[in-house]
């Protein structure tokens, strides 16, 4: 050996837990045994106990998240078999089981195989999400797969014809529990899908043991579920967990009148719609009338605005045109200094029609005068361009 | 959508729902011509006239589906 490695507790604890973690054989398993030791804490809610079997023991704890959903309580001496995965204790330096389910054994084995009926149809894609359909809203026939003479069927009869009259009810009748249960189950909802009559399937029956809704739990019954041509819905009373068939469907109702709740539109709503339509049609085209109404009368009021605003204008211009007119009339110009001519024979435009010595008389714009000619000279234009 | 033609009962009664919401919910537009809502409530009538009728005449059917032809 090249040299001394010292390691401390903590690093072996740290290190075996990593070893016991990343070992897939110890996650996730099923471990069968008696129960010892059970201590309860009471303040945390986390259960401690020890699984024997033969000659071997394991300590396991099941924490309070866990220990609060268990539907039995785990005592001493009970054979149970527990789920969870192994790993090391580093404070006690002891490998535990973390447990996070237990069954009592006898029916462990019918849980564990459904349980891994359920991780490998989940792996699938059949519980998901994205695959569950939308519901018609008026369907019109109803598909159901339950017993011809339960009370389930009764349930889902009363619903609809109280709420949705109009959806006639398509009954496959089949057996909801025993050996055949499932095969039937799955036969009627693959008959229902094929025959293309129904716009939705409501599958169930009412309460019961676990025992007697196991047939819900069949594989091919929950395969035929997701392969229906139209949506699913599932009622298998149950209080607290969901069969298969619950998870595969594409809606799920607690109880079979549940289930004719949700696949039904209530006929008082729908009728309310209706009736309401046509008083809101009424009133739509009233407002559209009146509104065009409105619109004709504001077009008018627009156009009356608009002429009189053009007489303004004529106004203006009329005035503009008096006042240039006044300002050629003779007043004007003798206002500026002239004066106009006249002899006794009318209004002197030219000398040709003076004579010396001849008398003219002037008008001005405050008055007028009497004028002896003088002098003629000719054209005054024609002066200018002799000089 | 459809003119009127005599085939509106072979319409499915959620058509004509479906047609009659489109049909409110357009008559809403402010921008609609005179015409258009005119012709747009006389054919929500008719719709809301035979979906009326249909809820009046429904009664409800039992029937049922025999898997015999499925084997």
């Amino acid at each position: 050996m090249a040299g001394f490695t010292v390691l401390t507790v903590s690093q072996i604890g740290t290190y075996l837990k990593s070893v016991f973690d990343g070992d897939k054989k110890l996650q996730g398993i099923y471990v069968k045994g008696e129960i010892l030791d059970l201590r309860d804490n009471y303040s945390s809610g986390h259960i401690y106990f020890t699984l024997k079997e033969g000659g071997a023991s394991l300590r396991a704890v099941m924490f309070q998240s866990y220990a609060a959903r268990m539907r039995f309580r785990l005592s001493d001496g009970m054979a149970v078999i527990v789920r969870g995965d192994v790993s090391f204790y580093s404070k006690d330096g002891s490998c535990q089981l973390y447990a996070y389910d237990a069954q009592p054994d006898g029916v462990g084995a019918k849980y564990v195989a459904l349980e891994q009926l359920k991780e490998k149809l989940r792996a699938e894609g059949l519980f998901d999400e994205s695959k569950k359909r939308p519901l018609p809203r008026f369907p019109m026939r109803i598909g159901v797969v339950t017993s011809a003479s339960g009370a389930a069927l009764q349930d889902i009869l009363r619903v609809l014809k109280r709420r949705w009259p109009l959806a006639e009810v398509v009954l496959t009748p089949v057996t909801v529990q025993g050996e055949t249960a499932a095969d039937e189950i799955m036969t009627a909802l693959r008959s229902q899908s094929k025959a293309g009559k129904a716009d939705v399937l409501i599958v169930g029956r009412g309460g019961g043991s676990a025992d007697d809704l196991f047939a819900f739990n069949d594989e091919g019954l929950v395969r035929a579920v997701r392969e229906s041509a139209v949506p699913v819905i599932s009622a298998v009373g149950h209080e607290t967990d969901y069969t298969l068939c619950d998870l595969a469907a594409d809606m799920r109702a607690p109880t079979p009148s549940a289930a004719a709740e949700l696949a039904s539109p209530d006929i008082l709503e729908v009728r309310g719609f209706v009736d309401g339509s046509r008083s809101f049609m009424s009133s739509a085209v009233r407002r559209s009338l009146e509104s065009r109404t409105a619109e004709l009368s504001q077009a008018k009021t627009a156009m009356m605005r608009s002429e009189s605003s053009i007489l303004r204008q004529k106004h203006d211009e009329l005035a503009h045109a008096m006042q240039l007119l006044e300002s050629k009339s003779p007043a004007g110009i003798m206002l500026r200094g002239f004066a106009a001519v006249s002899s006794a024979s009318g209004p002197v435009t030219s000398v040709s029609q003076l004579e010396v010595g001849g008398e003219i008389g002037l008008r001005l714009h405050d008055g007028a005068a009497k004028a002896v000619v003088r002098e003629i000279t000719g054209d005054l234009n024609d002066e200018k361009k002799r000089q | 959508m459809m003119k009127k033609n005599g085939n509106e009962t072979s319409q499915t009664f959620e058509t004509s729902i479906s047609r009659l919401e489109e049909i409110v919910r357009k008559l809403d537009d402010p921008d609609l011509t005179l015409d258009e809502s005119l012709a747009l409530y006389e054919e929500g009538v008719r719709l809301a006239n035979s979906c009326r009728d249909t809820l009046d005449k429904a009664e409800q059917k039992l029937s049922v589906l025999d898997d015999a032809d499925d084997r």
